[in-house]
């Protein structure tokens, strides 16, 4: 074979190799998630008496271990008691979670992309990917995200996997009940019908309605999250 | 004497050096079952793909549905490590038996729930 042949050859090879497209084993067409859906929460904390079944229920679907060390324990949805400085203010429980923002801090800073906002907004870690470096955790004005510490034996809730040591979880609007079509535990156990949970890009929704009503705040809107958990009495 | 000695050790020597081989073929003579392994399979015998390609690709299948699961939210029920739990209800006497005996440790079972026969058992009794 001359050069040029051989040459010639070997281009065509390197086109053919870069044309050829990633072969997938199970999905022979690309599998789109639900477009267009973007999921937020609103809470309203004129309902809200802190009473924590929210906080429990959470911590046993999503098989979030109790240790006898609280430093350790973690939180995927906690109720922080709030009091303002004015003489006879009554104490306000606001129910705090990971705030699923438009542009998260939290993302932008992963090393190792573990961290993403999903086509629908919910702002998810890979676990098998993170390495526990705990960036976003440093990066999350919410203080949203928490460390997993130690090992912990047996889950609460099989349906769920549990989240290894070493590795960072947060709330994560319960992503597998949601893309069953079921709303996160918090909204189905709270019996006062304090959270609701919707599309937010649809009009109709229970969640469009609260928040075009006007009377809705962010927590810490000055910083330009664009956060999707709304409260109400804030 | 001394050449006869050095005979000696050098024989020795060379059964020490082939034990390996003559045992192996012995055991393969005698027809020993040391490289099969025991495992216990379903009933139905009917995976998702067939069982040759499970047994080479099973790995790819999972971490491919575990990619798009998490970050596409795409969940197709076939391909889940939940549904694999509905034939193969045992996990130490099928997974581990196997990845034992390959000498891999996936992780997947520190935090996906797969019951072994013992825990089954366990909550069965349970209720």
């Amino acid at each position: 074979m001359e050069r040029r042949d051989f040459l010639k050859l070997g281009g065509i090879v390197a086109a053919a190799g870069a044309v050829a497209p990633a072969s997938s084993l199970l999905y022979a067409s690309k599998v789109e998630s639900k477009n267009g859906n973007k999921y937020g929460m609103v809470i309203d904390l004129t309902k809200c008496d802190g009473c924590g079944e929210c906080v429990s229920a959470c911590r046993t679907a999503n098989n979030v271990a109790t240790f006898p060390d609280e430093k350790i324990n973690n939180h995927l949805l906690r109720i922080a008691h709030v009091k303002s400085k004015f003489p006879n203010s009554q104490e306000q429980a606001i129910p705090l979670m990971c705030m699923h923002c438009d542009n998260p801090p939290c993302v932008h800073v992963c090393p190792v992309k573990a961290s993403f906002v999903r086509k629908d907004g919910i702002v998810l870690i890979d676990k098998h990917r993170c390495i526990g470096c705990r960036y976003c955790m440093v990066a999350c004005p919410y203080k949203a995200r928490s460390f997993v510490f130690k090992h912990h034996e047996g889950s609460s809730n099989p349906e769920v996997p549990k989240t290894m040591h070493g590795v960072v979880e947060k709330c994560e609007f319960c992503v597998s009940r949601v893309d069953h079509g079921q709303l996160p535990v918090c909204v189905e156990t709270c019996k006062k019908g304090v959270m609701s949970f919707g599309n937010l890009n649809d009009k109709d929704s229970q969640v469009s309605r609260l928040i075009t009503s006007g009377r809705v705040h962010r927590v810490r809107e000055d910083l330009h999250l664009g956060a999707k958990v709304y409260y109400l009495g804030l | 004497m001394n050449k006869f000695m050095a005979k000696i050790v050098v024989l020795i020597f060379a059964l020490v050096l082939l034990s390996p081989f003559v045992v192996n073929a012995v055991r393969g003579v005698m027809g020993s079952s040391a490289t099969a392994i025991d495992l216990v399979l379903p009933e139905s015998g009917e995976c998702v793909k067939d069982k040759e390609y499970m047994r080479a690709n099973h790995m790819d299948i999972l971490k491919e549905a575990r990619v798009k699961t998490v970050r596409d939210g795409v969940r197709i029920k076939d391909y889940s490590l939940k549904n694999c739990q509905t034939c193969h209800t045992n996990r130490d006497e099928f997974c581990d038996r196997c990845h034992n005996y390959v000498g891999v440790k996936p992780e997947c079972f520190e935090c996906h729930h797969f019951p072994t026969s013992k825990e089954r058992k366990e909550r069965c009794e349970g209720n």
